[in-house]
């Protein structure tokens, strides 16, 4: 296992706002080969090909596909998600500045595939830069689009517009709050139509999966989990950057392939974002796709307090959580409180009860997963690094 | 049918209905602070939550399904449940509210033995409207009075601001509620389970003037007596004209007069208007009695405004009457007449302040109470309703007929206009009409007038009027009278009313209001007596220049 190149395979080998340079590496040819294929066949050799969505929900794509093409003729539409709010995760940007015809490919590719007639990319507000690209991208692409229309949305720098539902009330022009599920976006979503939401690096696997077939994707990979995928590798170590790597690849080999921990420090813990738990020293084993979250992966080193790591993770969700659900918008001012505290005087054992209690609350009760996942980080740390955070 | 077990018990259940729905029908009680029955579900106060088999689920927003196991009140649904409302509370402030002991939360909070708790946001108080009242900062954002006005009066005055946890109601742009397109309705301030929004009150104001010496006089609108009973633990519907009567003289009002005696002559002026439109081919007519569907005209439809009839409002030709007429009488000086309109209904504390209704520079009506502030000034009183007489209205601005009654529910204007109207025009159209009562958003009927089909068409809620208004203006429906009340189920769901009001509730009233008019002796607005005698005395013609000069206005934009 370890690095391999799929949807990273021509970024730094092309230009990026070159639609020749594209051309030239086999670009658009995924997509005529698509729309000579049924848009049921199509949809088959993602299913067949096992691509798992990569925005951290890990939901098998061909099966969405499939729940949105059966919707039937209505009108529908398919949302790139590119918001990437996850602290310390930029791969998405990377496909963005690096190839973004690649993106728009598989957009295209989707849209096709479940008959939808629009496409928006949302895309983080924070990425000016990756946003041009993709203007300049859509443009030179118009000769590929066959009449599906693209518009790209901005996001206005609020985390929970990347939980899909929030998402979609953001482009209808409402305030990003989750809406409750069941219905799934797959049978009413934006403006109450059956709508494809995917990430952006999942739909730019599409156009080498539609090339290659889907049979030889799923011999990538590990077990459940096919093919290969992007990591924010930042932190303590020597390059950080993005890399891809092929699921059943251990923290140790990325790191590694990262250049190694930054010289003359001791690695503490890995941090796979802010709201999946933390992978200490001695796991370091653990392979990609059991160290979940959405593509962050950031190396702490000894020096690093963890207590003040869970703090500025509490001061995210305090600030990024949407007010809608009760469990969540006052349980950040709880988690944030616990954080803190333990800066000021160190926590106790009642403390500990408590943050054990706040924490099972906003896990089972909270509408979104930025609730049920706020406390996930602290409480590994906890767990795993008690001491620190032991009132001295 | 779907078959699946609460608590262990089976149930049957429809296809798409939630846990929530199921259990309430089969008497089992599940907390639910953000949910309403016509709203989009929300999902926001988590209070709701059942276990199915170790999951953790929303009672609000799941589906019941074939052979579900729903336990509503395990040992872990509780503690949790709990968790969540000692959360709610300790960012709460209780102390200074006037919903003490109708809080919803408070409610929760003490049937789980917590004690509700300190005070931690900013202030964000807006007192700014002239109907309802906001301390944002103390709402529990269950998002209920958001989605009232938006999708229940597509008036979209509120929306929630802020990041976070310092989320809250707000409005746009935090403007003042007064700058907003809000309509006075006060649905948000019945819907509101906290104190967070509620009717801007003057009972103070009143509480001052019965001391200064000045003539009182107290008028009650026709949805108040068959729901005040309810403020002091009696059933929904207990129709207590007689002992509300006793309890205003009790409060120390000179004169205790009814609403229903201005209903009449709305009624009587009205349905000479509409027949003129009629004759003149000019209709429709919009009935103009609720005033948050006069400025919903003024705000969402300007251009209609002329549409709207020129009549006032029971309200307001009462005060009229009261300060001419009545003052003349009784041989007083209109400036010492204060008069007191008690309604069910926030939106008439703004129709009091508007410049068109003054009488020589004079408000008509000087103070309006709702219902739930009624409520609240009796019980300091020490009144005790069930030890109350039970007596008469004063003349002579008290007596009505049954047409007036009916004035409280939605489509009872329709049907004393229509009593009225076929009376002026010769020929009969009948007097009860069925097919415009009833909880029907848009109610229907066309009646024989003047030798032609006249449709008559009813609205409750301004959504429902949205919907005609703009099927009208798109040609897909002809209209020649459209009464509309802002309120669901008309003035007896008013946004003053005693809370809770619901569906229920709802119904309980508007059968007192329709038992009350079949059994008065006089069912047509034409045939009061009294009104009669202030034609006669004083004003002369219906609909002729002395009326018009002082029960109609001008409708302009
Ligand atoms: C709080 C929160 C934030 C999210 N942010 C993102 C994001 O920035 N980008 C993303 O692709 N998915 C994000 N998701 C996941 C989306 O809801 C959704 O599952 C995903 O876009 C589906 O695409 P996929 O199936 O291709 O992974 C977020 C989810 C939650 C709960
Ligand atoms: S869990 Fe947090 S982010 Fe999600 S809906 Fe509730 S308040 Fe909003
Ligand atoms: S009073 Fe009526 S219109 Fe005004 S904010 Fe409340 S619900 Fe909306
Ligand atoms: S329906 Fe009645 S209570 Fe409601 S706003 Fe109109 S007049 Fe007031
Ligand atoms: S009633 Fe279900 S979440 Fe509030």
């Amino acid at each position: 296992m370890g690095e391999k190149k799929i949807v990273s395979r021509n970024f730094n080998r092309i230009k990026p706002d070159s639609i020749n340079d594209y051309l030239e590496v086999g670009g658009y040819e995924a997509l005529k080969k698509a729309r000579s294929m049924k848009r049921e066949e199509v949809v088959e050799e993602i299913l067949k090909s096992g691509l798992r969505g990569r925005g951290g929900g890990g939901f098998p794509t061909g099966r969405k596909w499939k729940l949105v093409l059966q919707e039937g003729g209505k009108e529908k539409f398919v949302i790139v998600n590119g918001d990437e709010g996850e602290p310390g995760a930029f791969k998405d940007r990377e496909i963005l500045e690096k190839n973004p015809h690649l993106l728009v490919e598989g957009a295209f590719i989707a849209a096709y595939a479940v008959g939808a007639e629009k496409i928006f990319f949302y895309i983080r507000g924070e990425y000016p830069f990756a946003q041009k690209l993709l203007k300049k991208a859509v443009v030179d692409a118009g000769d590929y689009s066959n009449g599906i229309k693209i518009e790209i949305r901005s996001g206005a720098g609020s985390y929970i517009c990347g939980e899909e539902t929030a998402l979609l009330e953001s482009i209808e022009g409402k305030r990003g709050h989750p809406r409750v599920k069941p219905p799934f976006p797959t049978k009413k979503g934006l403006w109450e139509r059956p709508t494809l939401v995917n990430n952006a690096e999942t739909l730019a696997t599409v156009p080498e999966i539609v090339l290659e077939g889907g049979e030889w994707y799923s011999e990538i990979g590990n077990g459940e989990w096919k093919g290969t995928q992007l990591l924010s590798v930042n932190g303590a170590v020597e390059k950080p950057g993005v890399y891809e790597f092929e699921f059943g690849t251990s923290a140790e080999e990325v790191i590694e392939t990262a250049g190694g921990v930054r010289e003359e420090m001791g690695l503490k813990a890995v941090a796979p974002g802010a709201s999946s738990p933390l992978v200490p020293a001695r796991e370091l084993s653990k392979k990609i796709e059991e160290i979940g979250g959405s593509g962050a992966f950031i190396v702490l080193s000894e020096e690093e307090s963890i207590p003040e790591f869970c703090k500025s993770v509490a001061e995210f969700f305090f600030k990024e959580s949407c007010g809608k659900c009760v469990p969540c918008r006052l349980g950040v001012m709880r988690l944030l409180e616990f954080a803190e505290k333990r800066c000021e005087s160190g926590l106790n054992e009642i403390d500990f009860q408590d943050f054990l209690e706040l924490s099972r609350v906003m896990e089972a009760t909270s509408l979104c997963g930025l609730g049920k996942s706020a406390c996930v980080l602290m409480k590994s740390a906890l767990e795993l690094f008690k001491e620190e955070f032991l009132r001295s | 049918m779907i078959e699946l077990k609460i608590n262990g018990r089976s149930v049957l259940a429809e296809e798409g209905e939630t846990i929530l729905e199921v259990a309430r029908k089969n008497c089992v009680e599940i907390p639910a602070l953000c949910y309403l029955e016509d709203l989009s579900p929300w999902g926001a106060c988590r209070l709701c939550m059942v276990e199915l088999k170790g999951d953790i689920v929303a009672a609000c927003s799941t589906q019941a399904c074939n052979g579900m196991e729903v336990e509503t009140d395990s040992l872990r649904v509780r503690e949790l449940r709990r968790r969540i409302i000692e959360m709610l509370v300790s960012y709460h402030k209780c102390d200074v509210c006037k919903r003490i002991g109708k809080c919803e939360l408070e409610h929760l909070a003490r049937k789980h033995g917590i004690a509700v708790g300190e005070w931690v946001k900013e202030e964000r108080k807006d007192s700014s409207s002239p109907s309802i009242e906001m301390d944002l900062a103390n709402g529990i954002l269950c998002g209920k009075c958001v989605r009232v006005c938006e999708e229940r009066q597509t008036v979209g005055a509120l929306c929630v601001g802020g990041r976070g946890s310092w989320s809250k109601v707000s409005t746009a742009f935090e403007m003042p509620v007064s700058e907003t397109a809000c309509v006075d309705c006060g649905q948000c301030s019945l819907e509101c389970p906290t104190g967070a929004i509620s009717e801007k009150s003057c009972e103070k104001e009143v509480e001052d003037a019965l001391g200064s010496g000045k003539h009182m006089i107290v008028q009650a609108a026709p949805s108040i007596r068959v729901a005040i009973a309810e403020e002091f633990g009696f059933p929904p519907g207990t129709l207590s004209t007689k002992k509300m009567a006793a309890a205003l003289r009790r409060m120390g009002f000179a004169k205790v007069f009814d609403t229903d005696f201005g209903a009449d002559f709305t009624t009587v002026e009205e349905a000479h208007e509409f027949l003129e439109k009629l004759a003149q081919r000019k209709t429709p007519l919009f009935t103009s009695c609720c005033p948050a569907w006069v400025s919903f005209i003024e705000k969402f439809y300007p251009h209609l405004i002329e549409r709207v009839s020129s009549t006032k409002s029971p309200m307001e030709i009462f005060g009229t009457l009261a300060k001419t007429y009545y003052a003349k009488k009784m041989k007083l000086d209109p400036k010492q007449i204060i008069v007191v309109m008690i309604a069910p209904c926030t939106a008439k504390k703004h129709e009091a302040e508007r410049k068109e209704m003054k009488i020589d520079g004079m408000k008509a009506v000087d103070f309006v109470l709702t219902t739930r502030e009624l409520g609240r000034m009796l019980k300091r009183r020490g009144i005790d309703w069930n030890l109350l007489p039970e007596e008469e209205f004063d003349s002579p601005l008290g007596e009505s007929s049954g047409a007036a009654a009916v004035y409280g529910a939605s489509g009872g204007v329709a049907e004393a206009l229509l009593r009225t109207v076929s009376y002026i025009a010769g020929g009969d159209c009948g007097m009860e009409f069925q097919p415009l009562r009833g909880v029907n958003g848009i109610k229907e009927a066309t009646v024989q007038l003047m030798g032609r089909e006249a449709r008559v068409v009813v609205a409750q809620t301004l959504g429902n009027a949205r919907i005609i208004l703009d099927e009208f203006l798109e040609g897909k429906r002809s209209i020649d009278l459209l009464e509309v009340m802002a309120c669901p189920g008309g003035c007896l769901g008013g946004g003053g009313q005693p809370i809770p009001t619901n569906k229920e509730i709802r119904l309980k009233r508007a059968q007192a209001l329709y038992e009350q008019d079949r059994l008065l002796p006089v069912r047509k607005a034409h045939e009061n007596p009294a009104l009669k005698r202030v034609y006669w005395e004083f004003l002369g013609e219906q609909f002729g220049k002395k009326s018009k000069e002082l029960l109609h206005v001008e409708r302009k934009r």
